[in-house]
Parts: C-alpha cells; structure tokens; sequence
C-alpha cells in the first residue's frame, strides 16, 4: 500500500513532536521508538553462542522405560542446536525487541543472558548482577501473603535484606497495593499480581538491564500504561530493555531495534519496522530459505 | 438413567482399567514390577531375619504369604482415600453412585494382589510346600479381606474430604502398623504384654490364615468367624459413614 | 561477605515458605516431628523386645537415636530430589546457583532433625545414659552426615527432573533400607555375609558413628570411620560433578 504524501507528512510531524514531547519533563509519551541512543556503550554483548543439547529421540519418560529401550537399543540421542552462533550486541540505552517463531530459542537466550545457562560455546559479556529477568508467572507463592511474596522473590532475584527494607514502601506504592500486603496472594486479582510483580523487578535502581519476557502485552490498560511509564523512566535513568513479545505491535511501539531469531540462528537484526515487516512475510509464505542473517538498518 | 447392577459393574471396571492403565501403562513392566518388588523385599527380609530361625516352615514363605496379604489392604486403602478428591469433576458433574470411585480403588489392589500371587506361587514351588485342601480357604479370606478393605476405605475417603491430615496420618499408621502384625516374624515370639492384643487385630487375622491354609494346612474356627465378622462390621460401618456423609461430601467438593 | 549474607538470606526465605506451604496441607507439621520419633520408639522396643538378643541395654534409646537419624536421611532427600522441580518457575529468576534450593530441603531437614532430638535429652535421663566428653564427635558426624545428604539430595534432584519414577523406586528402596541400617535391629543378629555388606550403608555408618559417640562413649574402629568419610569423599565429588554436567539440560527442561 502506497502512503499518499499527504499521509507521510503527517508521520513526520508526528514523529518530529514526539521528539518535542521527550524533551519535556512528561512522560506522556506514547512509545519508546524514538529515544535516541545516548552512548554507544555495550551493555549486553552476545558472542557466538551456541547452545547444544543432547535429547533422546524417544520420548522416555520414566527410569524403567529407559533401561527397556536400552535393552532394545532403542535409545539414540540426537544432537539439538537450541542456538547456532548468535551474535549481536545491545547498547546502553536501547530497547531491543527479540522475535521468532515458537522454539526459535528466545527463551534459551534469555536464560543464557540473564546467567541460568551457560552456553556450549560463545560468551556472553554482561553484568550478571544488574540483569533483572520479568517473566509472565511471577513465581509468587499463592499461599503467602503480598509482604511475604516480596522478601521472598526480592531475596531470590539477588535484593539484600536492607535493600528490602529501604524499598518495601515504595514497591507497594507502586503496586498501589497498600490495604492488601497482608492477604494471600492467591486472592489477589491477576492485575494485582502484575503490578507487584512488575514493581519488585522494578525497585530502585537495581534494575539496569531489564529484560520482559511477554510481560509488556498483558494486564489492563491502566497497567500498561503504567509499567510502560515506569520503563521509560528506568530508560531516562540509563537502563536498557531487552523485550521479548509475539505481539508485533508491541514490538514496533516500544523497540528502537528488533533481533529476529529463527530456529537457533540470527535471521535477521534492524529497525522494527523492517525487521516484523519480513517476519510477518516468512509466516505467510513457509517455503522461504534465506537463512543468512542480514543486517538492515 | 437408571442404574441397574450391570451398568454399575461395568463403570467400576472401566474405572479400574483406567486406574491400571495408568498404573501399568508399559504394561510388561508393570506387571513385572508388580512381581519382583514382592520378591525384592522378601530376599532382604529374609536375610535380615534369618538369625530368627523359625519352627519348620522356611522364612522366605512365611514373610511372603503375609507381606502380600497385608499390601492389598495397605495399598487400597491409601490409594482409596483419595478417590473422592481425585474424582472431583466426575463426582459433580454426573449421577454415578458415588461409591465406584473407592470401589475401582479396592479393585485395583486386588488386581495387584492377583499379580503378586505370581511371585508366591514361585515361591510355593521352590520351598515345596504342600498345597492341601485348606488353600480354599485362602480365596475366601482374600474376598473378606476385601469386603473389610472396602468398609475401612469407605470410612477413610470419607473423612478425607473433610480432614486432608488423615492421608499424612494414615501413611504413618500403615507403616507403624505392620511392625505389629507378625509379618517379620511370627506371633509365637511377641512378648506376652502384646501377643493377646495382636491375636485379635483383624489385620493380623487376615494374613494369619492366608499362612495358615496355605503353610501349615490347617484353619480355625474361631479364627474364620472372626474373620467374616470383621469383614461385615467393618463394611456397614463404612457404608452408613459414607451414606449419612454423602451429602456434605457433595457440598464440600 | 556480601555473598554468604544473601545466600543465607535466600536460605531463609525459601525455607519460610516451604514451611508455610507445609503448615497449610497439615496442621501437624511440628507436632508430628517430636511425636513420630517417640512413637517409634514406643512400638519397636515393645514388639521386638524379645527377639533382640538382650545385650542392648536401653534398647528405646537405640530405638530412637536410628529413627532420628534415619528420618533425617528419609525426609531430607525426598524433599531435596523434588526441590527443583518444585521450584521452577523460581529458577530461572535467581542470581544464585540453583544448589541453593537443594540445601534448603536439607537445611530443614536438619531443623526437624534438632528438633526432634530435643525428646531425646528426658530420654537419655531416665534410661540414665552416660554422656562421657566423646560426645563432642557428634557434632562432625552430623555435619558429615548432612554432607552426604546433601549430596545424595543432588544426585536425586537431578535424576528426578529426566525421571519422574525414581520417586517411587527411592521410597521402595529407603523402606527396604530401614532394616538394613541398623535402625531398630542391631548388627549381632543378622548372619555373617550380610553384616559385612552392612557396613558400607551410610545410614548405618551414621547411626553406628552417631550412638557409639553420644550413648555409648566408646572409640568406633578405624575402618568405620573410613568408610564414614570415605563415602563423604565420594559422594561430594560424584554429586558435584553430575549436577554441574546436568545442569544445563536440567534448566531447559524445567
């Protein structure tokens, strides 16, 4: 479809006063897009990893089934590349969005980010330390309570115990859950559940790499523009956002660049635009074989 | 939809081959399974014991007759005690006489026990002992024990709903249980204090005359009665508990 | 410095919870803890009074000080070899090593272990055991003891993740090994051949170690204490080795 010109003005003006709009002290902004890098310091930088895993072509599911098939000769193991020499890097600053199809490795890539897995080969230069992962089940405990749930998924994502104390106040503000800290999770609504969740990944300054998985395309619209704000501001204040999402327009809204990968190889890396454009493509006509991966800027 | 007795049959066994399905999904090695572990306890069993030596009748037997016996009533009743629970969505959703779910349980065990017989039957053979008339009474001391399971499994499922603790309890008490009703060793060397007491356990009785009419060849009267009226009273118990329960169950669930 | 601070922490929050997960399936939990032991205690030195040949004077406090010991084995592993399985949503979030969910089933273990044995103090009074200065070694061969655990606990967790039925072949094997650990029978009565094999059952070497130092006050013979660290020694090293290989393949699973 061809924009008129018309139309391509008005894109311009927009994206132009959008750029007025960051300037200003609001933070009313509507995406993430347009933020400009401010230094070209790597803060994520992925080299060459591969992931290997060794899986039995049968499906073995218990011990005894094992030493039948073993007595068959049954078992054979093939070797899986869950990731094939990925490289890219992520910048300071930046809002990277990473695409592809179910079983493409994202999930392996973020574990080997934030430190879970170590990769078979490659390294993977980052600051284990600032990492914060988001995913969609927080791995709050329904049976304790919202004050509990904080402690325990403060200390397990590396918050001291003073840290806890000195922030406790301002993790519940941002929740707005101040009257419910002391009921059980498991009542809690699943919004409620969000906003605590997303607020203790969140608190403080800790959270210099932040890396959502999904987390950004649910919750009702009052959390979303919430955690979308808080995210900015962690942005103003030097963090970086690695985002994972299958929903495209999160993704052309809030990236200022896009990793796609596709079954354990970089397909492609650039602006989102491009980047979903092509994806989308590959969706909708399986037969593609290009598997080299294209840098497009 | 009327339930008459053949429909009723037919739902327990459908549940129970699910049940054994699941169990013995592979089903060579559950049915393998089935026979060795009896066979693995009893070679342990026997070389703890041995220093033990019994009257005539060899310790592999003895151990084992009584071991199988027991394990039908301890399995039904810890795998019965949830049945209720398990069944959660069948029991709202449909008119099935409740009982069935506790019943496929029971069912189960037994069909365990028929298993496991396999490795007493080996067993048998290899001591060669003498298999006389009284081995009928065998079979019909497994089906009182069965009907005495059956009540005790009602009363516990029952009490589950309402009291999750008595899975955890009752686990506890199976395993205290069996130190107390002569399975390592015979009665003959309890201590005086606990030998009446365990005389009369209904749980000692049923594996007592399995070893009795299978071993020794002989059966007791006075043993057999107790035998049936344990079975009965055990069973009405279980079913006026579960009857007068029922619809608390049914609220509770 | 810093370090050791958060995994305690860590240690401690996650023990909070599994605590209160507990507490809310049974409302037992600690009560049972003391109680189980003493039972026990109760029905194994009566039922098998007479056919222990009598040369264990205070039979009940052998009774108990195998239970204590062999529950601490029991609840310690299988709570361990679920851990990681239990927990994985949990996983993927922590800064620490996912040990660290391991050790806190054993750490509790440990926990119920000391509290249980708090019944043993008015036990040991009034079948008037002698505490001589050997029960100083008590303390190391816990510490050992909970090492082996730990590692046992390791290997478990590991094979559970690939291997859902080794639930169910571990608890066969600890209920065969209750008798066979020296618990409630003592060694005397079982025949030669065995006896030997015997000694090389850590529960049994822990539960020898553990009454020979705290109820008997006599010296254990090298080669008990040989095999005690010998299979300390080996079960670090196999434990650490397999979980650092499997690791990897583990997470991914989970």
């Amino acid at each position: 479809m061809i924009l008129g010109n018309r139309k391509r003005r008005k894109i311009a003006e927009n994206k132009s006063s959008r750029g007025n709009k960051y300037f200003k002290d609001s933070f009313e902004v509507e995406d993430l897009s347009e933020l400009k890098e401010s230094e070209e310091e790597t803060v994520i930088s992925v080299q060459n990893v591969t992931m290997k895993f060794r899986v039995a072509t049968q499906n073995v599911s218990g011990i005894k089934e094992y030493f039948i098939q073993l007595l068959k000769r049954n078992i054979t193991y093939r070797e899986f590349n869950a990731l094939d020499d990925v490289s890219f890097d992520v910048y300071k600053g930046e809002v990277v969005g990473i695409i592809g199809t179910n079983g493409s490795g994202k999930s392996t890539i973020l574990k080997i980010v934030s430190g879970v897995l170590r990769p078979t080969d490659g390294t993977v230069k980052v600051d284990r330390k600032k990492v914060q992962l988001l995913t969609l089940g927080t791995g709050f405990d329904m049976e304790l309570t919202g004050r509990e749930n904080v402690y325990l998924n403060g200390a397990i994502i590396g918050y001291s115990r003073e840290f806890l104390d000195a922030h406790y106040d301002e993790i519940v503000a941002f929740a707005e859950l101040e009257d419910f800290m002391d009921e059980k999770v498991k009542n809690y609504s699943s919004g409620m559940v969000s906003r605590l969740g997303f607020a203790i990944a969140t608190a403080g300054d800790a959270a210099e790499i932040l890396i959502l998985d999904e987390v950004l395309s649910v919750g009702d619209e009052f959390f979303r523009k919430k955690s979308l704000a808080r995210v900015k501001e962690m942005i103003h204040g030097g963090s970086t956002v690695l985002l994972v999402s299958h929903s495209m327009p999160t993704i052309k809204e809030n990236c200022s660049k896009v990793v796609w990968i596709e079954k354990g190889k970089l397909r492609m890396i650039g602006k989102p635009e491009l980047v979903c454009k092509a994806y989308q493509q590959m969706r909708e006509t399986p037969q593609t074989t290009s598997t080299k991966a294209s840098e497009v800027s | 939809m009327e339930y008459g007795l053949k429909q009723y049959i037919f739902v327990i066994r459908e549940l129970t081959s699910r049940e054994i399905k699941r169990k013995y999904s592979r089903s060579v090695l559950g049915i393998l399974w089935s026979v060795l572990q009896p066979l693995l306890f009893m070679f342990v069993m026997t070389a703890v014991f041995s220093g033990f030596t019994l009257n005539d009748i060899s310790y592999p037997v003895y151990y084992l007759t009584g071991y199988t016996t027991w394990s039908m009533f301890s399995i039904a009743t810890t795998t019965a005690m949830t049945a209720y629970e398990d069944n959660k969505l069948l029991f709202q959703k449909t008119k099935l006489p409740r009982e069935v779910f506790v019943l496929s349980r029971d069912y189960t065990s037994l069909v365990n026990l028929g298993f496991s017989s396999i490795a007493l039957l080996l067993v048998l053979i290899f001591f060669k002992v003498q298999i006389k008339w009284t081995v009928v009474v065998f079979f019909i001391d497994v089906i009182f024990e069965l009907i005495f399971t059956i009540g005790i499994s009602f009363l516990l499922a029952t009490i589950y709903v309402f009291y999750k603790d008595i899975k955890f309890i009752w686990q506890n008490i199976i395993v205290m249980l069996v130190h107390m009703i002569a399975i390592f060793y015979p009665i003959e060397r309890y201590p005086d204090s606990v030998r009446e007491f365990t005389a009369h356990n209904p749980l000692f009785i049923y594996p007592d005359i399995a070893r009795k009419s299978i071993i020794n060849g002989t059966c007791e009267v006075d043993q057999l009665m107790a035998m049936f009226m344990w079975a009965i009273g055990a069973l009405l118990i279980g079913l006026i508990i579960f009857k007068l329960a029922e619809n608390s169950i049914i609220k509770k669930i | 410095m810093e370090r050791v601070k958060q995994y305690f922490f860590v240690l401690q929050q996650i023990g909070y919870k599994e605590q209160r997960k507990k507490s809310s399936e049974t409302n037992l939990g600690v009560v049972w803890n003391v109680l189980n032991p003493l039972l026990y205690m109760v029905i194994l030195s009566t039922y098998y009074n007479n056919i222990i040949i009598h040369d264990i004077d205070r039979f009940p406090v052998f009774v108990f000080t195998g239970i204590t010991i062999y529950n601490f084995y029991n609840s310690a592993t299988k709570s361990a070899m679920k851990s990681l399985v239990n927990n994985k949503n949990l996983l993927i979030k922590t800064k620490l090593p996912i040990e660290v969910f391991v050790v806190n089933s054993i750490y509790s273990g440990f926990r119920e272990f000391l509290f249980s044995s708090i019944a043993l103090i008015p036990i040991c009074i009034y079948y008037q055991v002698h505490i001589t200065w050997r029960v100083i070694f008590v303390i190391p061969i816990l510490i050992i003891t909970a090492s082996i655990i730990t590692s046992i606990g390791r290997i478990l967790a590991i094979c559970y993740t690939f291997f859902g039925d080794i639930e169910y072949l571990y608890s066969v094997l600890m209920s065969m090994l209750v008798f066979v650990s020296g618990t409630f029978l003592p060694m005397a009565n079982y025949p030669e051949n065995i006896r030997y094999i015997l000694t090389y059952n850590p529960i049994f070497l822990s539960i020898f170690l553990y009454r020979n130092n705290l109820m008997y006050g006599l010296p254990s013979h090298w080669s008990v204490w040989g095999k005690f660290l010998g299979w300390f020694v080996v079960l670090l090293v196999l434990s650490r080795l397999l979980f650092d290989k499997k690791k990897d393949s583990c997470v991914s699973m989970l």
